[in-house]
């Protein structure tokens, strides 16, 4: 410990001069997704990342997984440099990717097992899965398979399988992208219901500007072609957020904000 | 419980054993290359209680068991390797294919050439008989595997034997239910086709034996044993393959 990190501490997350390329099927040339990106993160604080579709927010959040290798540039977590997942990130999937033979309990233990905490059985893993089964209001259906759920459902066994691992940072790549907007509406506000308890440092993509702005402290606005930031905005809301929150004149002042760099 | 459908199925086949047994009794047929149920039933309790019947079906088993276990232990993990890996399924697609647009039976000439007429030859013709379906099926499952499952094992840190494991191996076992379901089918073929061929013993070569002295009766009986066997087999896996699919869909 060196004393420049107590008086300012580095942001959790570095993203340096991120460029993410893909190769375009049949050799018809390269991709550029995500160009010259540079972002900082701080610790704690729930981002979101808004803008249309191709704009590479995705491959920006895949990158911080480390699903997504950069073609230059770097992305740094406490400061070291990302090359693959880490038990320090988990990802929430915009189409759940529960695996349908597994029961939800199971579904939650899925990445317990593969990460297997130190010391822990595989009693303690159910255990804690079974805990989190809670947490996300599923109590009563850890042995429902993934098909006899709804939507939302199924996508509070994605978040409750991310955060069973325990991790520093939650990477949500527009998880209620696929729900209709009533029960899109019901999970923001329940997120933000169990972010609250622990304050894991959150990154959420979208393209609901609404969402954007009712989740965050700070929107990452950003455009296409190429895939880049154009505004990073901090908002001002109090918290605990409520339905009464998207009606506040700010929250209306923020929306345009957003809407004119789009 | 009756319903419609057994109902009328129970009466197609009572109607069917019904014409079988009196057609050759109101002299329409020849009961010498028709033979009757009650014949045919007769037929059997004799067959069983002779010495050499036993023997028969325990060569026809272990063939089968042998040939059909080994068709199992490389189909699977074979397939499931080339489905996993695209450079070694370029490799080995075209002799795969080859052999898979064979008619298997045709190689029992060769395969009697290099091993024998004894157990050996069938042992082989029910692996190749066997093996490609599962083959085939094990890897068309794994090609079939979602992605997104894929990637979830991954931002958990997966390593490649993980992902095997936990996510290729478990969405891919419908697929390979299914090949073993269909090699098993094919591997019983393979077995009594071979054994009426060239062999020393076995079902096939009763079969063989009865039809050249015209004993009809006895014949159908091993035959009627030998679809026995397939559909209650082909049946169990069909029950492990619908429990799988209920779990999984």
């Amino acid at each position: 410990m060196d004393a420049r990190t107590v008086v300012e501490p580095a942001p959790h997350i570095q993203v340096e001069s991120l460029t993410v390329v893909y190769e375009k099927p049949k050799a018809a040339g390269t991709l550029i997704a995500v160009s010259n990106v540079n972002l900082d993160i701080a610790r704690g604080t729930f981002v979101t990342i808004v803008g249309p579709s191709g704009c590479g927010k995705s491959s920006l959040l895949l990158s911080i997984a480390g699903l997504v290798k950069p073609a230059s540039g770097c992305v740094r977590v406490n400061g070291k440099p990302v090359s693959a997942p880490g038990r320090d990130r988990a990802v929430v999937f915009q189409d759940f990717a529960l695996m349908p033979w597994r029961t939800v309990i199971d579904n939650v233990r899925f990445g317990l097992e593969l990460q297997r905490p130190r010391g822990l059985t595989g009693g303690d893993l159910t255990e804690r899965a079974c805990r989190y089964v809670e947490l996300v209001g599923l109590k009563g259906f850890e042995h429902y398979h993934p098909h006899q759920l709804s939507g939302g459902m199924r996508q509070r066994v994605g978040i409750a399988r991310a955060l069973a691992v325990d991790p520093e940072i939650l990477l949500l790549d527009e998880p209620f992208g696929s729900l209709d907007a009533q029960t899109r509406d019901e999970m923001g506000s329940e997120l933000l219901a169990i972010w609250e308890r622990n304050k894991k440092t959150a990154l959420f993509v979208t393209h609901g500007i609404d969402e954007a702005i009712f989740l965050a402290d700070q929107i990452v606005v950003m455009a296409r072609d190429p895939g880049r930031i154009t505004k990073i905005i901090s908002v001002d809301l109090p918290r605990p957020r409520t339905v009464e929150t998207t009606d506040s004149k700010r929250f209306i002042e923020y929306r345009r904000q957003i809407r004119e760099c789009l | 419980m009756f319903n419609y459908r057994t109902l009328v199925s129970t009466i197609t086949v009572m109607a069917f054993l019904a014409v079988w047994e009196f057609a050759p009794r109101a002299g329409i047929v020849d009961a010498t290359f028709t033979s009757q149920p009650t014949r045919v039933v007769a037929a059997g309790l004799e067959i069983i209680r002779t010495a050499g019947f036993l023997h028969d079906v325990s060569v026809s088993l272990s063939e089968f068991a042998l040939g059909f276990t080994l068709a199992i232990a490389v189909g699977v993990p074979l397939g499931l390797v080339l489905g996993r890996f695209p450079v070694l399924r370029y490799v080995l697609d075209p002799p795969i294919m080859a052999i898979y647009a064979t008619p298997h039976l045709a190689l029992l000439p060769i395969i009697v050439v290099w091993l024998g007429i004894g157990m050996q030859s069938k042992i082989a013709v029910a692996f190749v008989s066997g093996v490609i379906p599962i083959l085939v099926n094990a890897m068309a499952g794994v090609r079939g595997v979602d992605g997104s499952w894929i990637v979830a094992a991954r931002s958990f840190s997966a390593r490649e034997w993980d992902v095997f494991v936990k996510v290729i191996l478990p969405a891919s076992l419908p697929s390979v239910i299914l090949g073993i379901r269909l090699g098993l089918s094919r591997a019983v073929l393979g077995v009594v086709v071979a054994e009426m061929y060239q062999s020393q013993a076995g079902v096939g070569n009763e079969i063989m034996r009865y039809g050249s002295e015209f004993r009809t009766d006895y014949l159908l009986f091993d035959v009627l044993l030998v679809s026995l066997f397939g559909l209650t087999a082909t049946s169990a896996v069909r029950a492990l393959e619908e429990r799988l699919w209920t779990a999984g869909e």
